[in-house]
């Protein structure tokens, strides 16, 4: 059994038990809030927090108005925090599993689908707040926001395949995840999240060079319903099969020793 | 058909001893100075855990796996479960299979007796249709009653361990490693974990056991294999390669 081999079987595997892997995350948001009385909603309003006190501050800071700006967080933060969970949280996604995965027969990967799906539905409950505030501020919905399904899948993908590349160094180097928390509200800060692209009087290449902004602008505008350049929605869903691609091929050749960095 | 076929294996196992062996920034700091910096990086001792094993298990086997610890029996095991690939040689294995090498994993104290089961059943891969069944079952073997309803935090320590044994005994598989833990140490303690074990084990296609008693070893396996320091010193019926074992350990005050 070739260590390639092995990992194929793996990948098929895993994405056949999709469904498990759903039903995981969906039990691991439930058992995190298992004991308060507003469960999963948690997530809502802390998020509704953070929305709101940066509109307050910043849209008089940036001159922006409020009411653009409200909408344009409520989109983005979500949207950051799901791109972000990809990097930081993904690093202990084999480590935590060490006891699954050594008591049954599952796929590997499984566990990267878990969390990736865990996100996913984090991302969900964030964006409950965009609705409360479309209807807050009289905004019709569109077809265009269905755009935001497609996109998704995109980032789903890249996500994927950043998390088998994260969670196998991860495994093997113990001070990648601390590094990737640390750097997570460096990374923020550089993309546009709470600041616009088109703000930036200098420093363009912060933008163009940071790969984010592009995974960002791909779900974020058509959820604020505005359009996405055709180059962008290429260049990303290449980017997702590449950086898929990346994270196999990290798994295979991790695979190997993989259980001994466990 | 179920089949593990080891041809010549070998497992080295990688020993992390220091800290900067697991870190990205010592690994990094290495690199950019050519290796002048934190130089113990490249050097991480390697153990070889199994060395040139050669292993036909087919259909009926029953195999025990003894030897002093640290002779690789957890490594075999583990290699078996599919866990481990080898460094060198070949590895065939065939069939499903079910490891109790770590039970409790999966196990959330907050959540009742019931609701455990459920998990650990969809981990396990028990249909919906089934998954009614295996709560009856492990109901009715751990006795617990109420207890089913109640978050596993509350339980006794016993109470945990016949949860466990229950659910990791639940289910059937073309192959079956067992490490001594529970496998062994818990038979003698109770006649009815014996049965069930016994009853589990006569409906497995192949079994690896590992395991410290001669008893167990004779009474439920068909050959064994000893190993020491990874490397296979006999295979053979499990009464003759128990004895050869036994006469070959060193007298107790030579250890000491």
């Amino acid at each position: 059994m070739s260590s390639l081999s092995v990992s194929l079987q793996d990948l098929g595997g895993s994405i056949a038990r999709a469904p498990l892997a759903a039903w995981l995350a969906m039990d691991d948001v439930h058992g995190r809030y298992r004991r308060t009385v507003l469960g999963p909603l948690w997530i809502t309003i802390g998020q509704a927090a953070m929305v709101a006190g940066f509109a307050i501050v910043f849209s008089g800071l940036f001159g922006a108005d409020p009411q653009t700006y409200l909408i344009y967080l409520a989109v983005g933060f979500p949207v950051w925090t799901l791109l972000s969970q990809f990097l930081s949280d993904m690093p202990t996604a084999f480590i935590s599993a060490k006891g699954v995965i050594e008591s049954y027969e599952l796929p590997w990967l499984m566990h990267i689908w878990r969390r990736a799906f865990g996100y996913v539905l984090t991302f969900l409950h964030h964006l409950l707040i965009l609705f409360v505030v479309m209807v807050a501020l009289n905004i019709a919905p569109s077809a265009q926001m269905l755009l935001a399904v497609p996109a998704l899948a995109i980032v789903l993908i890249a996500g994927v395949g950043v998390g088998m590349l994260v969670a196998v160094v991860g495994a093997r180097y113990r001070d990648l995840q601390p590094a990737m928390g640390v750097s997570a509200g460096f990374l923020m800060l550089m993309s546009p999240v709470v600041w616009r692209a088109d703000q930036l009087p200098i420093n363009q290449w912060i933008v163009q060079l940071n790969p984010f902004y592009y995974y960002l602008e791909i779900l974020r505008a058509p959820l604020l319903q505005q359009d996405v350049a055709p180059e962008i929605w290429l260049g990303t869903s290449i980017g997702a099969v590449a950086l898929f691609c990346i994270g196999f091929a990290a798994f295979v050749i991790g695979r190997r020793r993989l259980y001994h960095w466990l | 058909m179920t089949q593990i076929s080891l041809t010549d294996v070998s497992v080295h196992y990688p020993i992390y001893a220091t800290v900067r062996h697991r870190s990205l920034l010592s690994y990094a700091a290495n690199r950019a100075s050519f290796g002048r910096v934190a130089r113990d990086v490249g050097n991480v001792p390697v153990v070889e855990a199994l060395r040139g094993l050669s292993l036909q298990l087919k259909e009926g086997d029953r195999l025990a796996v003894v030897g002093r610890n640290g002779s690789g029996k957890t490594t075999l095991l583990k290699l078996c479960a599919g866990l481990l690939l080898p460094d060198a040689g070949r590895c065939i294995i065939t069939g499903s299979r079910a490891a109790i090498i770590n039970p409790g994993a999966g196990l959330d104290l907050d959540k009742t007796g019931a609701e455990n089961v459920e998990v650990i059943g969809r981990l396990l891969g028990v249909r919906k249709s089934q998954r009614k069944n295996l709560l009856d079952d492990v109901a009715e073997f751990t006795e617990l009653g109420d207890f089913m309803n109640l978050p596993v935090r509350s339980y006794s320590s016993g109470m945990v361990v016949r949860l466990l044994f229950a659910l990791a005994t639940s289910v059937e598989r073309d192959i079956l490693v067992v490490d001594e833990v529970i496998g062994a140490g818990d038979l003698h303690f109770v006649d009815k974990a014996a049965k069930r074990v016994q009853e589990l084990f006569a409906r497995t296609k192949i079994l690896v056991l590992a395991t410290h008693s001669p008893g167990i070893a004779s009474q439920l396996c068909t050959s064994a294999l000893w190993l020491d320091s990874g490397k296979p010193m006999m295979t053979g019926a499990p009464a003759e390669v128990w004895k050869a074992y036994s006469e070959q350990r060193p007298p107790l005050d030579a250890v000491a």
